[in-house]
């Protein structure tokens, strides 16, 4: 039966041939959808769109506007394309948006409102910064610094947040605040039992989760050194990076502060389970956290979160307010965790 | 192997005949030429573009719906006043701007009579030649200009407030383009 329906069809002929016809067939227009999607989720498509998208955002802007451009598709086309160096430059003198996502071209396009552009890439989100042409020149750097931040207010901690973990701090567990409701709804267990286990203050570590990926589980930012080489990633939840040298080298299998955190083994590593795995990688964001006060002695709440942004090299043995840290870490990042931490302990709501 | 492909049943087995390869290499090459020409394409924002152009002007020109002072007089500067790029419209010739200022009878506001021009005039002709004519047909071309056209009712302030009309007309051509960047 098998062999007269398979080798042989029912008048005696060969089906073999035609298996062969079918899967040449086949292969040929697989072959011919790959290429289509890969034309279609090409570098070229996206420089495209980010170069447009930004000029009419411009344009369509009036001075003294901030516009933050969600980047992260553009990290990750630039990623596979190995890019080296910048992925937008906004031209002042020439009032072009250059976008580059891979290193053979860039796309150009113009914008015609007369504004002076400050921009910085933080996060992977493009931050913009306008003003009129003519106007005192301040860079990002500048701004944030100031007293005024563009972007986010300044914020000062009102009352003293505890580091550690203590009853009561579950009850309200039921504020969310992210716009990934359900990742949040789900990990917030788990939050509160790695917490309760680490004696870490529970709403002080989801308040960093929602700045670090707003409970985005398959968050994923690309880090890159001066000269735009890609140096690690950060994952997840809690955005641990994987780096060798920085917070995975550390609380991974070896590290200064593997004993607090058994969880994170060598099969962690090797399978990278902390890329794909929630509690993994809220295992791994906590340990950090762990070793950061335990260890290396950050027991100050903003240097602690200003720490696990920045890395403990710059606050130790500083105060925090003394320590040299990136502006970002210190006008954005550090104060969006005390606004998100009031939040969900009761307070304002972020 | 290609012997086996193409042979006909009196050469052996036949899997597929050269009639076969060709179609579906024609039918390859044609999808995916059409592929790289429809993803090389530029996407064309130039019509969005003109109408942020003309959003610009109305908010610049108009305060809570009336004509800001000086708008009548010869000398005012819609590049400047409007935080425009001088050498972007007016030396590039990406855009093309036509603010008209008129009382209800159609006169001009405009203390010379002269509508504000500014950029490249040649978009005036490519922006009439794409207006629907009187059948409603509309001549297409892809390198013309887009263009954006709106009337507006707002209050001219002369001693007291005039009821007038503002016909903005502005064109973009500005599309983006491509630099290859050389080898290291």
């Amino acid at each position: 039966m098998f062999k007269r329906g398979w080798i042989r069809g029912r008048k005696g002929e060969d089906i073999f041939p035609n298996v062969i016809f079918i899967v040449i067939n086949l292969l040929f227009f697989s072959i011919l959808l790959i290429f289509i999607f890969n034309a279609s989720t090409g570098a070229f498509i996206y420089e495209q769109a980010y170069a447009k998208q930004i000029a009419l955002l411009i344009d369509y802007s009036t001075p003294k506007t901030d516009i933050k451009i969600d980047l992260s598709k553009a990290i990750e086309v630039a990623g596979k394309n190995e890019k080296v160096g910048d992925l937008v430059v906004i031209d002042n003198e020439k009032k072009e948006v250059l976008v580059s996502l891979t290193n053979r071209r860039v796309y150009v396009m113009k914008y015609f409102s007369d504004y002076e552009i400050s921009s910085e890439v933080l996060n992977g989100f493009l931050f913009l910064s306008i003003s009129e042409d003519g106007d005192e020149k301040e860079s990002l750097e500048d701004i944030w610094s100031s007293n005024i931040s563009p972007i986010i207010p300044p914020i000062t901690i009102e009352g003293e947040i505890n580091l550690y973990y203590e009853e009561g701090q579950l009850d309200s567990s039921g504020v969310l605040l992210s716009s990934y409701k359900e990742s949040e709804e789900e990990n917030i267990p788990i939050v509160a039992k790695i917490a309760k286990e680490r004696n870490l203050n529970f709403n002080l570590v989801r308040a960093l989760i929602k700045q670090e990926s707003g409970w985005n589980p398959n968050s994923k930012n690309i880090n890159k050194n001066s000269v735009g080489v890609i140096v690690s990633t950060d994952w997840g939840l809690m955005q641990v990076n994987d780096a060798s040298n920085g917070p995975l080298g550390d609380v991974g299998p070896g590290g200064n502060c593997n004993k607090y955190c058994p969880e994170v083994n060598q099969e962690v590593v090797d399978k990278e389970l902390y890329k794909t795995d929630n509690e993994i990688n809220i295992q791994g964001g906590t340990c950090y956290l762990v070793c950061l006060r335990d260890n290396y002695g950050i027991d100050n709440v903003k240097s602690l979160v200003a720490a696990y942004n920045a890395g403990p090299g710059r606050l130790i043995g500083c105060e925090y307010e003394s320590c040299s840290i990136p502006s970002s870490t210190r006008n954005i990042h550090v104060p969006n965790i005390i606004k998100n931490y009031k939040g969900y302990s009761g307070g304002e709501v972020a | 192997m290609l012997n086996t492909l193409i042979l006909d049943k009196r050469g052996g087995e036949k899997i597929m005949s050269v009639w076969w390869i060709f179609c579906l290499t024609v039918v390859g090459v044609g999808i995916v030429v059409a592929t790289l020409m429809y993803y090389s394409a530029d996407e064309d924002v130039r019509s969005l573009e003109a109408e942020v152009l003309y959003n610009k002007i109305v908010n610049c020109i108009t305060e809570n719906g009336v004509l800001i002072q000086g708008i009548s007089n010869p000398e005012f500067d819609l590049i400047k006043t409007c935080d425009l790029d001088e050498k972007i419209i007016n030396e590039d010739y990406l855009f093309y701007i036509n603010v008209g200022i008129f009382d209800i009878n159609g006169n001009s506001l405009r203390q010379n009579g002269e509508n504000i021009i500014e950029g490249n005039t040649d978009f005036l002709t490519q922006c009439e030649l794409q207006e629907k004519d009187e059948n409603g047909k509309e001549t297409r071309a892809e390198y013309f200009a887009k263009c954006f056209k709106k009337n507006l009712e707002v209050f001219y302030e002369d001693d007291i407030l005039i009821k007038s009309r503002i016909e903005i007309l502005v064109a973009s051509n500005n599309q983006g383009r491509k630099v290859v960047l050389e080898n290291e």
